[in-house]
């Protein structure tokens, strides 16, 4: 594989990025990704301020609770796809096709995934500002 | 109707940088996009540079980005896309050789390393054999599905992988070694698995499932390569705590006596 | 150590800091409602919660970093500067903990 890459493609890059055209799925491993560096970020700050002031600004706190509940969620998915457990079963490739994969159980995780972050998101926010607990 | 198609042109031994060619075209109900780009080519302008061959989705060398998604000319309407205005580009993630053309080598560079054949082990029994394996349905619909690859490289236009990190092995590829390795005959499982477990192989998947929006044969690569995670991880798993590994269900072999392994004259 | 194994690893870890995370932070209503006192359990769990979320951070730092730097060289030595980052934040903070 000694010329692998060797020559330019287009695309590089804006292809990672690029999210018109496909489905749900793409958008979910951006945020995935994006948010996990985040809080890497996060917790370097935390590990090494031993004062955890940034405590007290409610901002960053409803900020990096809501990546943390959605990296959590999105990450028990993929998980239980990685795996092979919610992909659905190999079947008979005759047209029209079906993409197991894009619809049944794959999709309803997803859908999952989005109500219940929302609801714990909606739960942190009003906890932080103080409406509830 | 008429419909106008904005296509990418490029030549890397003359141009420096790629341009755009307007050209408009009447299409009736029927044509693909291949009609169009051929009648461009027979009527207008005879340096359109384009590669096709079956004109029915079969041979997968028409894939290009066409309004911004990846398919087959062929496979495409052009009324379909509901758009006066079509925008046809080479695929993305390959070197492109001229204009719609693009160079799959190093794809099949990788695709070769994972022994994309059935892998036997006992020689005698392929020199001498006394019988046949006949599969089961369930046994067939196992790899059936992914078997139907045309490697047109759609997928590995999509990939958001492949798009940043060149050494991975692209999903067309990871979906042939599952497609090998799962197929009942098949014994090469182990032999593939230095390069489909490495640093820059199957894990680096994460499921966007771009792949599986493209393809055009339903191939679905975005299923194939979770259960090529599962079966890798529960043979590693079973390596480094057993230290052995699970005998993979075979098909069974039907004796027929009445073979002979002498050639008859 | 395969690539499958890492990963499985990273999996794991995963679902750990969900687990030991949740009792992290509830830790103070258990106290306070007075369920479980031990503070050495908290900090067990802490030290669990610690090791694998340095583990699951540097895996995924390492795993974004191979797909942007794809040299064989860079993917081959990444992981032992991972390794060694990862062992002296865990000393350092456990020390803290301690
Ligand atoms: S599912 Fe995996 S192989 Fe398919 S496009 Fe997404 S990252 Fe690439
Ligand atoms: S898996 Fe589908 S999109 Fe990919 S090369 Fe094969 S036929 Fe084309
Ligand atoms: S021309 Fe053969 S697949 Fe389109």
């Amino acid at each position: 594989m000694s010329n692998v890459g060797a020559r330019k493609s287009r695309g590089r890059v804006t292809g990672w990025l690029k999210i018109r055209g496909y489905s749900i799925e793409k958008v979910m491993y951006l945020v995935q990704r994006i948010s996990g560096l985040m809080i890497v970020g996060f917790l370097l700050w935390h590990l090494l301020d031993t004062n955890q002031a940034y405590l007290l600004i409610t901002e960053l706190q409803i900020l990096f609770g809501v990546i943390i509940i959605f990296h959590a969620l999105n990450g028990v998915r993929l998980v239980l796809a990685e795996y092979g457990f919610i992909v659905g079963k190999p079947i008979r490739a005759v047209y029209p096709y079906k993409f197991t994969t894009l619809r049944g159980l794959q999709r309803l995780s997803v859908a999952l995934v989005i109500v219940v972050f929302i609801i714990l998101t909606a739960i942190w926010i009003l906890n932080i500002v103080g409406v509830i607990g | 109707m008429k419909v106008t198609f904005k296509i990418f042109r490029f030549n890397p031994a003359v141009d420096s940088s790629p341009r755009w060619s307007v050209y408009e075209v009447e299409v009736d109900k029927s044509a693909t996009i291949l009609d169009a780009l051929l009648k461009i080519k027979e009527n207008i302008d005879p340096t359109l540079t384009l590669r096709y061959s079956c004109r029915q989705a079969v041979c997968g060398s028409c894939g290009m980005v066409i309004n911004g998604k990846e398919r087959l000319a062929c496979f495409t309407r052009v009324l379909e896309l509901n758009s006066n205005m079509i925008t046809i580009e080479p695929l993305k993630n390959f070197p492109v050789i001229k204009d719609l053309v693009t160079d799959f080598t190093e794809l099949f560079v990788k695709e070769k390393t994972i022994k994309p054949y059935i892998i036997r082990r006992d020689l005698e029994e392929m020199m001498k054999p006394v019988g046949m394996y006949l599969q089961k349905e369930e046994e067939t619909l196992s790899y059936l599905q992914f078997a139907e690859c045309i490697e047109c490289g759609l997928c590995v236009s999509a990939c958001p992988t492949v798009s940043i990190d060149r050494l991975f092995l692209t999903p067309m590829v990871l979906n042939k070694a599952y497609r090998f390795s799962i197929d009942p005959r098949d014994e090469g499982f182990e032999e593939r698995l230095s390069i489909i477990d490495s640093e820059h192989g199957c894990w680096r998947c994460h499921f966007a499932l771009a792949c599986s929006n493209v393809c055009p044969k339903g191939i679905d690569p975005g299923k194939s390569i979770q259960y090529l995670k599962n079966m890798i991880t529960s043979h590693s798993l079973l390596e480094l705590f057993l230290g052995r590994t699970k005998k993979k269900k075979k098909t069974e072999l039907l004796e027929r006596p009445h073979i002979s392994s002498e050639p008859e004259i | 150590m395969r690539e499958s194994v890492k990963m499985l690893l990273h999996y794991i870890t995963g679902v750990l800091i969900l687990i030991t995370g949740a009792i992290h932070v509830l830790s103070g209503h258990f106290e306070a409602y007075g369920l479980i006192k031990s503070a050495e359990l908290y900090s067990i769990n802490k030290l669990i919660f610690l090791a694998s979320i340095l583990y699951h951070a540097l895996n995924g730092v390492r795993v974004v970093l191979i797909e942007f730097v794809p040299k064989r060289w860079f993917t081959d030595s990444i992981t032992l500067v991972l390794i060694i980052i990862g062992l002296a934040f865990f000393i350092y903070t456990s020390l803290l903990i301690f």
